[in-house]
Parts: C-alpha cells; sequence; structure tokens
C-alpha cells in the first residue's frame, strides 16, 4: 500500500472518459512519472488528485484518507501540493509573498489577533516570513522576494512554483511538466533539484513530463497512460522495451527514437 | 495633414457634445479671473487644447511648420465644428430637441457680438490656439511644467475659490488676502497673476532643493526618520481635530459627507480592491445599517428606543449577518456574474424597504425619522461640526483595521484569491471563509457608515439607498485606486468632496464619472493614488492593451 | 459514514438549499391559497398572461444583444440598457414632429415605420461607437476591467442624454391605430399588446434566421467559439464583433420603441430596469444562447405579470405590485444559484467564467 492509490478512477467530460478505471500505486518517497501522448490524461489524474475535478466512480486514497469528494483547500492541507503545466502564480504579489500564500494553511493567526497585532501573530509573522526566506534559498532564490512574480525570468517563476508548493509542507509533490520551456542545462538543474527534493526533504514525487531524458533519467516507476487507461507500468528500462508503449506513445517507427533516447 | 483633419474633426464632435450637453454654459456661472475668463472658457480651450496636442505629438513630421500648419488645421477645423453648430442653431429652432442649445450658448460661442464678427472670431481663436500648442510644444520641457503647473493651480484656486475664501476667512486676519484675491465671483487679476508667479517660484524652488532634502532625508538615521514621521502624523492629527473649526458649518457639511464615503469605500475596498469580488449591490449594506439603527432607536417606531451606542453594535451585526447571508448565494460566482446578482440583491433590499408590506417595521416610502442623535457624556453629535468627529474615530478606526488585516494572512489570502481563485484553493486557502470574511468586513464598514448616516440627518428613506450610490463609492475605490487605502480618501475627496462644492458640476456629476470611469480603465486602471502592488499591476494592464493594439 | 458525509456536504450548500427550498415553498403556499381563494376570474389570468407575453417579448428582444455579445466578447454590456433608452428617446423627437404636422394622424403605419427606423439606426449607431470607443481597446485586458468600463459608458451615456434631451419625462404621442382593443374568441386584447408581441416574434425570427443562415451569420457564430481560430480562416474578426453590436442595437431599438409605446413615455433613466431584467432573461436562457435569451424573456415577462397576484397576493402581501420587481430579481439571483447554465446553456457561469 502507497502512499497515494487510486482504484478504478474514472472520470468522465460527456462523452469522453478522461481516465479510464485507472490503478496508480506511488511508493512512499519514490520518484514517480507519469507519461503518454497528449490527451492521455494526466493533467486530468493531477486535478482529480487535488480535488479541481471529482472523480466520478472509483477511489483515491492518500495516506489513509479518502480524497473522494473533498475540496482542494482540504487536500493540501493532508499534505498533496502540486505546480501548474503553465506557471500559475499570483502574479502581483511579490515572491516572498506568493511563498507565504502557501504556507497559509500553517499560520493561525484570526480575525482579532490579527487587528490587535498580538505578540503570538506578530512571532508566528516572523517566523512564517523567515521560512519563506529559507524555502527561496532552498530554490535558488535567494534575494528575489521582493521582485513581482511576473517580472522574474522563466526558469525563476518555475522555481518559485516549487518553492509555494513547499511551503504547504507537502508529503506527496505533484510537478506537471517541470521542465517545460527550459534549455538543457537549466533542465539538469532542474532534474538535480527534484531528487534533492526527494533526498533532502523526504517528499514522494509525482511528475507528470514530456522529456524523456528527464523521465529515464530521475524516476523509479514510470506509468504510461493512453486515453486515460494505464497501459504499462514499471521500471524505466521495462517500459523502454514495452512494445505496447512504443506504439501507443510513438506510434509506429518510434521504436528506433525511443532506443537512442534512452 | 489628414490625421490632424481627422482629429479636428473627431475634437469638434465632442465640442459640439460638450456644448450641447449644457456644461459650457453652466460652467460659465463659475468665472475664475472674474468677468474675463470663466470655467466654461477654461473648459472650450482645454479640449481644443487637447486635441491641437494630439495632432502635434502624433504628427512625425521634420519640419517645425509642418507640425505648426498641423496644429492649425486641428483647431480650425474644431472652430469650424462650432460654428456650424451656431449656424444651424440660427437657421433651426434646435432647441425643440436640445434643451441646452440656448441663444445664450450662441451668443457665448461667438463672444457676444453677434453672427458676422462672432463667427471670424470664433476660427480665428481657434487658429490661435493651435498655434499656442504648436509653440507650446517647442518649449523646452522644463520651461512647460514652469507654465503648465502654475496655470492648473490658477485654475484650481478658481474651482476652489468658496473653499479658500472659507478658510481664509475664518482665519481672522488672514480675511483682508481675501479681498485683494477674490471678488464676489472669480479672482482678480492681480491675485491671478500672484497665485501663477506664487506657484511658480515654489515649482522652481522645489526642483533645485528637491534631490539635496530628499538626499539629506535618506542619510538621517533610522530613528530620526522614525520620530519625524510621527511628528508628522501628529502634525496631521491635530489638524484633522480641529479641521472643522478651520472650515466653518458649510465644508464641514462637506467634510462630513466625504468621510461617510470614505468609511463606505474602505469597506468596498476590502471586497472589490483585496479580494477581487465585484458588488454592485453594496448600498444594501448601508441602507441595513442606516435601518438598523432607526429601527432600534426611533421614538417613532416604538419598538426599542435605544441610544446610539447601545444599537450600533446591532447595526455592525446585522450589517455582517446579511453580509454573509447574501454572499453564500454568490461563493461560486465570477466577475461579471457576481456584479449582476449582487446589484439584484441591492434593488431586492430597496424594493422590500419600499414597499407597502414590509411598512409597519421599516416605514414604507415615508421612511423612519426621528432617530436620535448621538451622545457621549453630555457632548451631543448635533451639527456637521460635531457629526465629524464621530466619522473621523470611525474613519481612523476602519483604516487601521483595513491597514492591519491588508497585511496578514488574511489579506494575502484575498489578495490570492483576487489574482487565481483555482491556485489559491490548492494552496490551502478555504475560499467560502475568505469571501465570506470579505463581505462580512465590507458590510461591517458599511453598516458603521449607514448607523452614523441614520443619526446625522435624524431619518432615513428608501430613496437615499439606489443603486446610483453603490456606482457613487465604486467610482471612489477606482479612481483612488482599487487595493489602496490612502487612494479612497483621495477618490473620495476628489468624487463626493468635488461636486458638493461646486453646485454647477451637481448635474454633469454622473455624466463625468462615467466619461472618468472609461477613461480610467483604458489609459490608467490603476487610479490616481495606487497600491504599491496594483501600481505594477498596471503595467501589466498595459501590456495586455499593447498587445490588442498590435493584434488590430 | 456520519463524518465522511459531514466533510463532503458543506455548511453553504445547505444554507443554498434551504433559501431555495423556502422559496419555492412559499411560491406553492402563495400560488395553492390565491387559486382557492378564487379572486381572480379567467379573464384577469388572461390579462396578466397577455401583458406577461408583451412585456416578455420586449425583454426577449434586448435580450437577444446582452446574448450575442456575451458570445463573442464574454462580457456583460452593462451598458446594452442604454443603448435601448438611446432609440425611442430619439425617435420621440421625430415622433412628436410627425404629430405635431398631422402626418402621424393620416399616414399611421408609414409614420410608425419612420419612428421605427430612426429608433433602431440611433441604437444601432450608439452600440456600434460604444465598441469602437470604449470595449475595443480593452479587449485583452483582465475581465473586471471591461465590465467597469460598460458600468461607466452606461452612466455617461444616461446622463449624456440627459444634458440633451432633459431630465423629465416625455409623452408619446398617441397613435390611433394602437389604441383599444381587439376581440378575439369572446376576450378583449390590447392592441398595443398585441402588436408588441407580433412585431417583437416576427424581428426575433427575422434576427434568428440571419443568424442561422446567412453567410455573416455563420461568421459571427464562429467567432463566438473560437476568435483566434476564426481569424485564421480568414473572418474579419474586429466586423464581426461590430456586427453582432449592431445586431443587438437593431433589437434594442425596436424594443424600445415598443416599450415607449406601451408605456407611452421615455425618460433617461428608462433603460436600467428593463435593461437588468432582460440580462436576467438572458441568463435564465443560457447566456451565449439565442433562442435561450427569447425563451428567458418571454418566461421572465409572464412570472412577472402573473407571479405578484399568483404567489404574492395568496401569502397575504399588501399591494403585491410594488414587489413586481423584487421578483423578477429574486429569480435572477435564484438562476444564478442553481442553474448558471441556464435552462438551455452550457455550464459558464461557473468554471469558466
Amino acid at each position: 500500500m502507497g502512499l497515494l492509490t487510486t482504484k478504478g478512477a474514472t472520470k468522465r467530460f460527456g462523452g469522453l472518459v478522461a481516465l479510464d478505471s485507472l490503478d496508480i500505486d506511488v511508493k512512499e518517497q519514490a520518484i514517480h512519472s507519469v507519461i503518454g501522448p497528449n490527451g492521455a490524461g494526466k493533467t486530468t489524474l493531477f486535478n482529480c488528485v487535488t480535488g479541481f475535478y471529482q472523480i466520478e466512480e472509483g477511489n483515491i486514497s492518500f495516506d489513509g484518507h479518502s480524497l473522494v469528494g473533498l475540496t482542494p483547500d482540504r487536500i493540501v492541507r493532508l499534505g498533496i501540493a502540486r505546480t501548474y503545466q503553465n506557471i500559475r502564480l499570483f502574479p502581483h504579489l511579490t515572491a516572498i509573498e506568493n511563498v507565504m500564500v502557501g504556507l497559509h494553511g500553517h499560520l493561525k493567526a484570526g480575525i482579532f489577533g490579527t487587528i490587535a497585532r498580538l505578540p503570538a501573530v506578530v512571532k508566528e509573522e516572523k517566523e512564517a516570513t523567515e521560512e519563506a526566506r529559507y524555502l527561496l534559498k532552498f530554490v535558488n532564490l535567494p534575494g528575489k522576494g521582493d521582485f513581482l512574480s511576473k517580472n522574474l525570468p522563466y526558469g525563476d517563476q518555475r522555481r518559485l512554483e516549487v518553492a509555494r508548493a513547499l511551503a504547504t509542507r507537502p508529503k506527496l509533490l505533484l510537478l506537471d511538466e517541470p521542465t517545460a520551456g527550459m534549455n538543457p542545462r537549466e533542465t539538469i538543474e532542474m532534474m538535480n533539484f527534484i531528487r534533492r527534493l526527494r533526498d533532502e526533504l523526504k517528499i514522494t514525487i509525482l511528475l507528470i513530463e514530456h522529456e524523456m531524458k528527464v523521465v529515464m533519467g530521475i524516476s523509479e516507476t514510470v506509468t504510461v497512460l493512453d486515453y486515460g487507461r494505464k497501459i504499462a507500468e514499471g521500471t524505466p528500462r521495462e517500459i523502454q522495451s514495452d512494445p505496447a508503449v512504443i506504439e501507443a506513445y510513438l506510434g509506429r517507427g518510434g521504436a528506433d527514437e525511443m532506443a537512442k533516447t534512452g | 495633414m489628414k490625421q490632424a483633419f481627422k482629429l479636428g474633426l473627431l475634437g469638434g464632435v465632442v465640442q459640439i457634445l460638450v456644448s450641447l450637453v449644457g456644461m459650457v454654459m453652466a460652467f460659465t456661472h463659475r468665472e475664475i479671473v472674474s468677468e474675463t475668463i470663466s470655467l466654461g472658457h477654461a473648459l472650450v480651450l482645454l479640449v481644443t487644447f487637447f486635441f491641437c496636442h494630439q495632432t502635434v505629438t502624433r504628427s512625425n513630421f521634420p519640419k517645425r511648420e509642418d507640425i505648426l500648419v498641423a496644429s492649425l488645421l486641428t483647431g480650425l477645423t474644431m472652430a469650424a465644428c462650432l460654428s456650424l453648430l451656431v449656424l444651424l442653431g440660427e437657421l433651426v429652432n434646435l432647441r425643440k430637441v436640445f434643451i441646452n442649445a440656448s441663444p445664450a450658448l450662441y451668443s457665448f460661442l461667438t463672444f457676444d457680438r453677434g453672427l458676422e464678427a462672432g463667427i471670424p472670431l470664433l476660427l480665428f481663436s481657434g487658429i490661435l490656439t493651435g498655434a499656442l500648442t504648436a509653440f507650446f510644444h517647442r518649449l523646452p520641457a522644463m520651461v512647460r511644467r514652469l507654465l503648465l503647473i502654475p496655470l492648473a493651480a490658477v485654475l484650481v484656486a478658481g474651482i476652489l475659490q468658496d473653499l479658500l475664501r472659507g478658510i481664509f476667512a475664518a482665519w481672522g486676519p488672514l480675511g483682508t488676502i481675501n479681498e485683494w484675491l477674490f471678488t464676489a465671483n472669480g479672482m482678480t487679476i492681480p491675485g491671478t497673476i500672484f497665485i501663477f508667479l506664487l506657484v511658480a517660484a515654489l515649482l522652481y524652488l522645489w526642483d533645485i532643493a528637491r534631490s539635496p532634502v530628499a538626499g539629506g532625508y535618506s542619510r538621517l538615521p533610522v530613528k530620526t526618520k522614525k520620530s519625524l514621521a510621527w511628528t508628522g502624523y501628529f502634525l496631521l492629527f491635530s489638524i484633522l481635530l480641529i479641521l472643522p473649526k478651520l472650515l466653518g458649518l458649510f465644508l464641514s457639511e462637506v467634510l462630513t459627507i466625504v468621510g461617510l464615503f470614505i468609511l463606505l469605500g474602505l469597506g468596498l475596498n476590502i471586497v472589490v480592491g483585496f479580494a477581487g469580488l465585484l458588488d454592485l449591490g453594496y448600498v444594501a449594506f448601508f441602507a441595513i445599517g442606516a435601518y438598523t439603527m432607526a429601527v432600534l432607536t426611533s421614538p417613532e417606531l416604538g419598538f426599542f428606543n435605544l441610544n446610539f451606542w447601545q444599537a450600533l453594535p446591532f447595526a455592525v451585526l446585522m450589517g455582517v449577518i446579511w453580509g454573509v447571508l447574501l454572499g453564500i448565494p454568490v461563493l461560486k460566482m465570477r466577475g461579471d456574474y457576481l456584479a449582476i446578482a449582487t446589484l439584484g440583491f441591492g434593488e431586492i433590499i430597496r424594493i422590500l424597504v419600499l414597499s407597502d408590506f414590509l411598512r409597519p417595521w421599516l416605514g414604507g416610502a415615508q421612511g423612519i425619522a426621528r432617530i436620535p442623535r448621538a451622545e457621549i457624556g453630555g457632548f451631543q453629535f448635533g451639527g456637521p461640526q460635531e457629526i465629524y468627529y464621530l466619522i473621523l474615530a470611525g474613519c481612523l478606526l476602519v483604516g487601521f483595521i483595513s491597514f492591519r488585516l491588508r497585511d496578514s494572512r488574511l489579506g494575502r489570502a484575498w489578495m490570492a484569491v483576487r489574482e487565481d481563485e483555482d491556485v489559491a484553493q490548492a494552496m490551502g486557502i478555504n475560499l467560502v471563509a475568505t469571501k465570506l470574511f470579505a463581505f462580512a468586513t465590507g458590510a461591517a464598514f458599511s453598516a458603521i457608515s449607514g448607523a452614523i448616516f441614520a443619526s446625522k440627518l435624524g431619518s432615513v428613506y428608501p430613496h437615499s439607498f439606489d443603486v446610483m450610490i453603490s456606482i457613487n463609492i465604486l467610482c471612489v475605490i477606482i479612481v483612488g485606486g482599487m487595493g489602496s487605502i490612502p487612494g479612497v480618501i483621495v477618490g473620495a475627496a476628489a468624487l463626493i468632496g468635488l461636486p458638493e462644492l461646486l453646485r454647477e458640476f451637481a448635474e454633469y456629476r454622473f455624466l463625468i464619472y462615467g466619461a472618468v470611469l472609461v477613461a480610467m480603465m483604458i489609459y490608467r486602471p490603476a487610479g490616481l493614488w495606487p497600491e504599491k502592488v496594483h501600481e505594477r499591476e498596471l503595467h501589466f494592464i498595459e501590456d495586455g492593451r499593447d498587445e490588442a493594439l498590435e493584434k488590430t | 459514514m456520519l463524518k465522511n458525509w459531514r466533510e463532503r456536504v458543506t455548511t453553504t450548500d445547505i444554507i443554498m438549499w434551504l433559501i431555495g427550498g423556502t422559496l419555492l415553498l412559499m411560491i406553492i403556499i402563495g400560488s395553492v391559497a390565491t387559486i382557492s381563494a378564487g379572486r381572480y376570474t379567467a379573464k384577469h389570468w388572461l390579462d396578466f398572461i397577455v401583458f406577461g407575453l408583451a412585456q416578455g417579448s420586449i425583454y426577449a428582444l434586448i435580450a437577444m444583444g446582452y446574448t450575442m455579445v456575451y458570445g463573442v466578447l464574454r462580457m456583460i454590456n452593462f451598458a446594452h440598457s442604454e443603448v435601448f433608452m438611446s432609440g425611442p428617446y430619439t425617435a420621440y423627437f421625430v415622433a412628436a414632429f410627425l404629430y405635431g404636422s398631422g402626418y402621424l394622424e393620416s399616414h399611421p403605419i408609414f409614420s410608425l415605420f419612420i419612428v421605427l427606423l430612426f429608433s433602431m439606426g440611433t441604437s444601432t449607431a450608439i452600440a456600434i461607437l460604444l465598441e469602437r470607443i470604449a470595449y475595443r481597446p480593452l479587449r485583452q485586458a483582465p475581465r473586471l476591467v471591461p465590465l467597469i468600463t460598460a458600468i461607466g459608458a452606461s452612466f455617461f451615456l444616461q446622463y449624456t442624454f440627459r444634458g440633451l434631451y432633459g431630465s423629465g419625462f416625455q409623452a408619446y404621442p398617441i397613435v390611433n391605430i394602437l389604441e383599444g382593443h381587439f376581440i378575439i374568441g369572446g376576450f378583449r386584447i390590447l392592441r398595443i399588446q398585441l402588436v408588441s408581441i407580433l412585431a417583437s416574434g416576427l424581428l426575433m425570427a427575422a434576427l434568428f434566421a440571419f443568424i442561422q443562415r446567412t453567410r455573416i451569420g455563420k461568421a459571427i457564430r464562429a467567432v463566438s467559439e473560437d476568435k483566434e481560430t476564426s481569424a485564421l480562416m480568414g473572418i474579419n474578426v474586429d466586423r464581426m464583433i461590430v456586427t453582432t453590436f449592431a445586431i443587438g442595437g437593431l433589437a434594442a431599438g425596436a424594443a424600445g420603441l415598443l416599450y415607449a409605446l406601451m408605456f407611452k413615455q421615455v425618460h433617461f433613466f428608462m433603460g436600467f430596469i428593463p435593461g437588468i431584467k432582460a440580462f436576467t432573461a438572458a441568463v435564465l436562457g443560457g447566456i451565449g444562447n439565442i433562442p435561450g435569451a427569447m425563451l428567458g424573456g418571454i418566461f421572465l415577462g409572464l412570472i412577472e405579470s402573473v407571479g405578484p397576484s399568483l404567489f404574492l397576493d395568496g401569502l397575504g402581501i399588501i399591494a403585491p405590485y410594488q414587489l413586481k420587481d423584487a421578483i423578477a430579481f429574486t429569480v435572477l439571483v435564484l438562476i444564478l444559484i442553481f442553474r448558471p447554465t441556464g435552462i438551455l446553456g452550457e455550464r459558464l457561469a461557473v468554471k469558466k467564467a
């Protein structure tokens, strides 16, 4: 029994079946990749896990809790955080404010405490600022706290999004194409960074990725989706040689390419 | 050249519209320089200047003469449009349709000289304005500034002459300044020149001294800076305390109205500016506060007969309860749907209050009268000079709460919801609680304002609570700068205070508000005093606009 | 199990259903009480229904403008109520002139046609100007910006017309052929009401055919679906948006004239209430959906006309007609709460909006 388990999870949009009785099991402290062609249901899976969509059938459970019917804010408090395929920061808040929004669930200041600025609230706010600074440093954005997030360069925005997700103190982090739009050097940095997240912070990672180098390079388990169904699962090596995957994912004639990138 | 002509035509249409709407004539009653230049003249001149300026800045002729000609052409075209209006008006009676197309307007436009002499004069003045604009454009930037700002100051002094006269008159020995600066209507010519030169001199000094002063200030130790700031606050506070005595009865009344709108604006600022929930039915909470106060205190109904202070907490409580109750149904709506639904709520409340059905409890169309004044230990908040303190206390309290909330976990949650609701929720923010808290806080502030309003007037009528109030408040916070707390004060002073001071302005209040809203959204969406965060947002919106322009 | 259930159904859901349930219950109790008391005869009800249909068909015409503009720009054209007002207010002067010269008496149908042309022409012109000046520069702006602009434009137009034409009510001239009533199957129906229903019906059918059948109509629908793709397909998106505003203006101008003839007066503020109601109608039918707007308008007209006597009277409310507008707004709020997609619409209000 892993940290995150889906059992027969099904999600439909009208006639389209985006997830078709999907069973996935993410082990604790694993780096687990989900791959598949466009429209395979990868992002839908993320949206269902984080409560943005509700599945129609089946069950999703995390750390002993069922996630079915929970709102996204409850799920994040259970310990699941995510980033987005197309970066979704709060554009007109500063970097540090973005991170501090992530800390929201761990702060307790109430209305009266805030207005009266009770010592406990002042202390909490100070600690939160420090934690946010630490996280910015952790994602290699030291001293950029006062920049508006939309003014940061692309790579910084990606890392800031991770810092904001980390601020929710997750056990499981969902990364939606973390290396999209990055150059090879940045991609390698990001791979190392993902490993650090797991090794230093003990966070389980579930990621969607198109870049085969990343998938094969860092993941321990790979799940392949096609039309919302799981067509294969295993170590990167097993996946690479799976004929069903090669056919679905790359189409006929793609096998050579697959061999090259491996 | 074609563009210059086009702009001239456009300007001419604007000019004719301004004339026919009646603004020109209404503004002629306010003289800036006594018997020489009225606000009406200023308006016509400003519009012409604006369009000539557009021509000059948009044209990219290499030669100076061409720019001059283009500017002349624009000015001439505009004057020709006005001449056509005058000629047409002399031929046909336009007044049957356009009530403001009066002989007085024609005679004003032809400088009271009749058609033969007046129209050439009008055309000539158009050319002259064009020439002046082009000439002005060629001056060095420094000189332009030294001309433009003092001229604006003269205009403002002329517009605010009643206010200034009132202040000087209240200051005993300074009263003699009045006779020298002002006549019964407008400034004297020496007074005008004096103000122009004074402002120009001050501006010049400021330009020279600014950098050393700023540099000196930044070198001061932090502690001194802090104490300087505190001295500043203290001074400001003392001025606020003696303000009604300084300003006299009429201006204190204006101040109380501005104060009530600041209270309302601060509340709506939380809902719209911080949390991004566009509420068009905000007046409902103002009404709820006022009616709670009325029902609980008025002996006319005789249910409770509480005094002001006993009833105030209930008014706030009712505001909060209704804020939450009306907030729940609209929780899932966004943007424009929310706006229309809240507009509907506001109207439902007003219609219910107005109805005979609830008359035994709420007084129907006659409203509720005999609401007692507030009182502390024998000090009655009766006239505007006393009520002022009540409102000042309210504004300070509400402003303080706004600041504290803004810089907290709760404020951050609001802004996150404003920026991206889905992501905010995915960061652990409870949308229901956050939004309801914004509605409730906004409603509470509004209810305080309503309660004071009821006690100030001594009566409440359903007609005081129509949708125009909501629009007014919305304009206040947009003009001031959404999300900006000082912006609310600036906005209320500009949009509520000015029309109270300018009686001829009153009729065109909403016309100008509407134009200001549209213009602000297109050219300066961040407002007059933008919040630091929103100031940056301005660029964002501008970026968007540039893209839009590129695409078209 | 109970804990599970409590985690998943929120308090706000319960409160919302309670509010909705209470209102529904009141409607049922009120209707039953009214019907069993028998205070109104069949003739009364028929009057209410015909009046509701006449009123509703006007709402439906205005609602088309809201719904089509929403379709192409995804914004609520708050100033559409002023587009509605500007037409009949301007045409009033034409009508008054025709009346003064006796032409309205001698050639009533042709005169009405001229007045209608003026009304539709002005409304269309205002709608086009509105799009050009106020909305076009803001097409890429965040959502709140065009909405605030629309509110500003609405008040600007209202008070500009007030400045131009004056702040009083102007009594529309009486047109003899629209006075009196027809007798159909033993029932008396006011002429103006029947004419309104027929005229609006005809116009709506024509506009609907235009949207469905013609090339321009298809292009407009394509723009509603996807602006970028339409542009790639060689459709001039700007022109289609202007056309949409123009069609909305045409319908609003016609609706405005019918409204003015029915209530026999014009005023600079006359657009506000019908505007909001027509918006309600558009939401009711599912915003963006043209047949929906028509159905929604007629439904709203009916419920507003029948409602006060049907359920408010039965609840023992004094002077129920004062609450007529409140019914419309309550319907709006209820729809937005329980079925933001409207009767025929797709689900837009909650997620995409």
